[in-house]
């Protein structure tokens, strides 16, 4: 007979020939020095193949690879999810956290303008009539929709987020607002409640 | 503590789901589902990239890219092959696209050196060194369809059949392209 196919051969040098093997072909293996010398040859080459070693990270790459997977999904806004400059959260309690973040970025702009241009009240610019902005405050409708924004706001999604402020931080930026201020405020937190669709 | 204790039964009850049950839990929105599978198959899906750009920077983000490729169509996902096989063909096609675009060079030899060779001569180790640099520039000319196949069937050592549904071609198919990039790898490795 000829000598072995190309399968039968692939077959030889990967040990898969079996007593299956039809009769005459195993016959011709084992009378056919070029067959045989063929196999040997071609599994050398493999087993040589197989020994190269491949990548070795470190272990320390295996602890984060998961963690690096989870951030380039979340970097990728599936459906369904909410975006927020940059940040991704699933779910009502994330969204609020963007709420929170909308109000420490807004409250802190709205400060910083007022302390710069904003002509100061006098109980603000003596900076000692705490008591006065507090009696206002409590009443103030504007300042009830912050507060409505951040109640029940899980401290671990505020660090989550990423938002390095102390409990309290937007309280205090807040107080130092003027009611027209508050006002804005508020206007812009119902309208980002509304695009979140909390 | 108690919460502990829920977060590791969480934790054990997820790393004891197979593959169909991590994904089935992933598309309700268990994002430490899909971290499950990642764990499970991060090795695997590593190595083989590993294989066909032959230097650790490209290949960490080839494995990346191709878990979150599968993240995206994980509801592709139809249970028709095992997860594994489903893998690995977003695996290949991620590798073979990616070599139509630039790829760093394979690791150089002064850097590959990460095996243990504290038993070995300098020059023994340097040999292997040599060697593993040749094999895979070699792997690195083949043809992109027997690259494939020698990678998934001897580096992963999956049957024909398997390599067959990752590639999208007939058993036949496989082992004659096996057959060649085995012989075009004597030729290259000759020609060295």
């Amino acid at each position: 007979m000829s000598h072995l196919s190309h399968d039968q051969l692939m077959a030889l040098v990967e040990d898969q020939l079996t007593a299956a093997l039809p009769p005459q072909v195993r016959r011709h293996v084992e009378g056919c020095a070029a067959c045989q010398s063929e196999a040997a040859e071609l599994r050398a080459l493999v087993i040589h193949i197989r020994e190269e070693p491949g990548g070795a990270p470190s272990p320390l790459f295996w602890d984060h690879f998961a963690a690096r997977v989870a951030d380039a999904i979340r970097d990728e806004a599936p459906e369904g999810e909410v975006r927020v400059r940059g940040w991704n959260f699933a779910g009502r309690t994330a969204a609020w956290t963007a709420v929170a973040a909308t109000v420490l970025l807004g409250s802190t702009m709205v400060a910083w303008r007022a302390t710069l241009h904003a002509p100061a009240a006098a109980g603000i610019a003596a900076g000692t009539d705490d008591s006065l902005r507090g009696d206002d405050l409590e009443e103030d409708p504007a300042w009830k929709v912050v507060r409505a924004a951040a109640d029940g706001l899980p401290w671990e999604d505020v660090q989550a987020a990423g938002i390095a402020a102390r409990p309290g931080s937007a309280e205090s930026v807040v107080v130092e607002m003027t009611p027209e201020e508050r006002a804005e405020l508020a206007r812009l937190l119902e309208s980002e409640l509304k695009r979140s669709g909390v | 503590m108690i919460q502990r204790t829920a977060e590791d039964a969480d934790a054990s009850a997820l790393a004891a789901m197979d593959d169909a049950t991590a994904v089935s839990a992933a598309l309700g929105g268990n994002r430490a589902a899909f971290d499950v599978i990642v764990k499970r198959h991060q090795r695997q899906v590593y190595q083989l990239c590993y294989r066909f750009v032959g230097n650790h920077e490209d290949a960490s983000d080839l494995a990346q890219d191709v878990f979150v490729r599968a993240y995206r169509g994980l509801r592709g996902f139809k249970g028709e092959a095992a997860f594994a096989t489903w893998l690995y063909r977003i695996g290949v096609n991620v590798c073979l696209n990616r070599m139509g675009s630039r790829t760093r060079p394979a690791t150089p030899i002064a850097a590959m050196d990460f095996a243990d060779t504290r038993a070995e001569s300098a020059d023994s180790a340097l040999l292997r060194t040599e060697r593993a640099a040749e094999i895979r520039s070699a792997i690195a000319r083949l043809p992109r369809k027997q690259r494939a196949t020698l990678i998934l069937r001897v580096y992963h050592e999956m049957p024909h059949e398997q390599i067959a549904s990752v590639l999208g071609s007939s058993v036949g198919a496989v082992k004659a392209n096996f057959f060649h990039a085995v012989a075009n790898m004597r030729k290259l490795l000759r020609a060295r």
